[in-house]
């Protein structure tokens, strides 16, 4: 007789923001496979990209692909069209939009903390998160004039310019957020909800990282030292004080603390760029079309 | 330290804001609706060129306007629900605050009309 399970969760479910779909295969309560199936949603966001918008405007509609990390997507398609033009974007440009990128991995890595807080069954520690995650939003707001869909990078540099008041507030709301930080550390490594519960379960081991291409907090957790911070030199990341954070055991306990040293570093490096920002302009003009077959063409390619 | 927080949160000021009967804090920087000169303008097209979502078109009409260089007569549409405030049209504009500026106003669900229903009337 078969000893396992199957329990299929999706692609319509109540309990999931998306559809996806998982197929647990359970030893009475416990999961000892899962199968899951993502390719539900298609925007066709390439296609539009391809066909429909011209190479200045990519960046703009790839911003809209997460609202998450909505710096994220416009800065690479960015980067990668002005590596295709002649021109040079300006240090302060640069500092600027590690400054976004950074911050925005503080509101992201603090939404993660909270979801997996609420997981754990701690809600208030959800609603502590989130409140404390707010003057971030608030701050991204300021400098970009957006909470979600920044819009901040363009070809040639950022869109916006941040002035001494906006600097004040960065400073003080990223004091307040260190603490807090160093509470929710506390909180994470000794209190029972989080920090017991978490040790050991979801484990992925070293070789698992590194056979299946793990990024990000995931596979730092492991042991992993990957970090497209530290591997790729477009923005100067060596001069704002990035250290790579590198946990041990793999589990969901090493991934928290790996965000939240994270959000200590990002923290760190906004401050070291808002009080030594160098002077200059925010927008250097990139003349022309992009080198490359299908971007020559000043008009949107024909839908073929 | 649970027993402070959770004393501390019995007497403390809710961190939501009482909307719709307050009315939202506006940053300084908004973006808001970009608004239009027809006086000033040159009818050089750059903005609509620059726009990604094609917020602002102009559209051939059969009333010419009094500006000179509107030799084609053509007339200005902006659609604020398909712009997405990103302000490259200001930036192409060669006569910026004077032709085109982004203004701080919040875009109204009730005046904006797409183009199909400008097409209609
Ligand atoms: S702000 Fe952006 S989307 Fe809106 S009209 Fe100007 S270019 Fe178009
Ligand atoms: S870019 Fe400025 S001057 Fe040119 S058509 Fe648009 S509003 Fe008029």
């Amino acid at each position: 007789m078969k000893k396992t399970i199957q329990i299929p969760l999706g692609s319509q479910h109540i309990a999931l923001l998306e559809p996806i779909k998982f197929r647990f295969e359970c030893e009475n309560e416990k999961i000892i496979a899962v199968d899951s199936d993502v390719g539900f949603v298609h925007r066709g966001v390439e296609r539009a990209c391809a066909t429909k918008f011209s190479f200045d405007s990519v960046p703009y509609v790839v911003a809209r692909i997460c609202g998450l990390c909505a710096i994220t997507h416009s800065l690479a398609s960015t980067m990668a069209i002005e590596s295709l033009m002649e021109g040079e974007v300006s240090p302060k440009a640069n500092y600027l939009r590690i400054l976004l990128v950074e911050l925005d991995r503080i509101h992201s890595h603090l939404l993660c903390l909270a979801h997996v807080s609420e997981n754990a069954g701690y809600e208030a520690m959800f609603m502590r998160i989130m409140g404390d995650r707010e003057p971030i939003m608030e701050l991204l707001e300021l400098i970009t004039g957006n909470r979600v869909q920044f819009d901040y990078v363009c070809i040639g540099g950022v869109n916006r310019d941040i002035d001494s008041r906006i600097v004040a507030t960065t400073q003080t709301t990223l004091n307040t957020l260190k603490s807090k930080i160093q509470e929710y550390i506390a909180e994470f490594s000794s209190n029972w909800s989080l920090a017991l519960k978490y040790k050991n379960i979801g484990t992925l081991s070293l070789e698992d990282a590194y056979r299946y291409n793990a990024i990000g907090p995931l596979a730092r957790a492991t042991g992993l030292a990957t970090d497209v911070r530290s591997s790729s030199k477009l923005l100067p990341y060596d001069e704002v004080g990035f250290k790579i954070v590198v946990g041990e055991s793999g589990d969901i306990y090493a991934r928290n603390m790996v965000r939240l040293q994270e959000i200590l570093n990002s923290i760190e490096m906004c401050r070291n760029i808002v009080e030594g920002l160098p002077e200059g302009e925010i927008l250097t003009p990139f003349k022309g079309k992009p080198q490359g077959k299908r971007l020559q063409d000043s008009k949107p390619l024909e839908e073929s | 330290m649970g027993i402070k927080n959770a004393l501390f949160n019995l007497f403390k000021k809710p961190q939501t804001l009482n909307y719709p009967l307050e009315a939202l804090p506006r940053t300084p920087n908004y973006r808001g609706l970009i608004e239009y000169g027809e006086a000033e303008c040159i009818y050089c097209l750059k903005c609509q060129k620059a726009c990604p979502p094609e917020a602002i078109i102009f559209e051939p009409t059969q009333h010419p306007t009094a500006n000179p260089k509107n030799k084609k007569s053509l007339e200005y549409t902006y659609n604020s629900l398909l712009c997405i405030y990103c302000g490259e049209c200001v930036r192409a504009c060669p006569k910026p605050n004077e032709a085109l500026w982004q203004s701080d106003k919040k875009p109204s669900v009730q005046t904006a009309k797409t183009h199909q229903q400008k097409a209609r009337d």
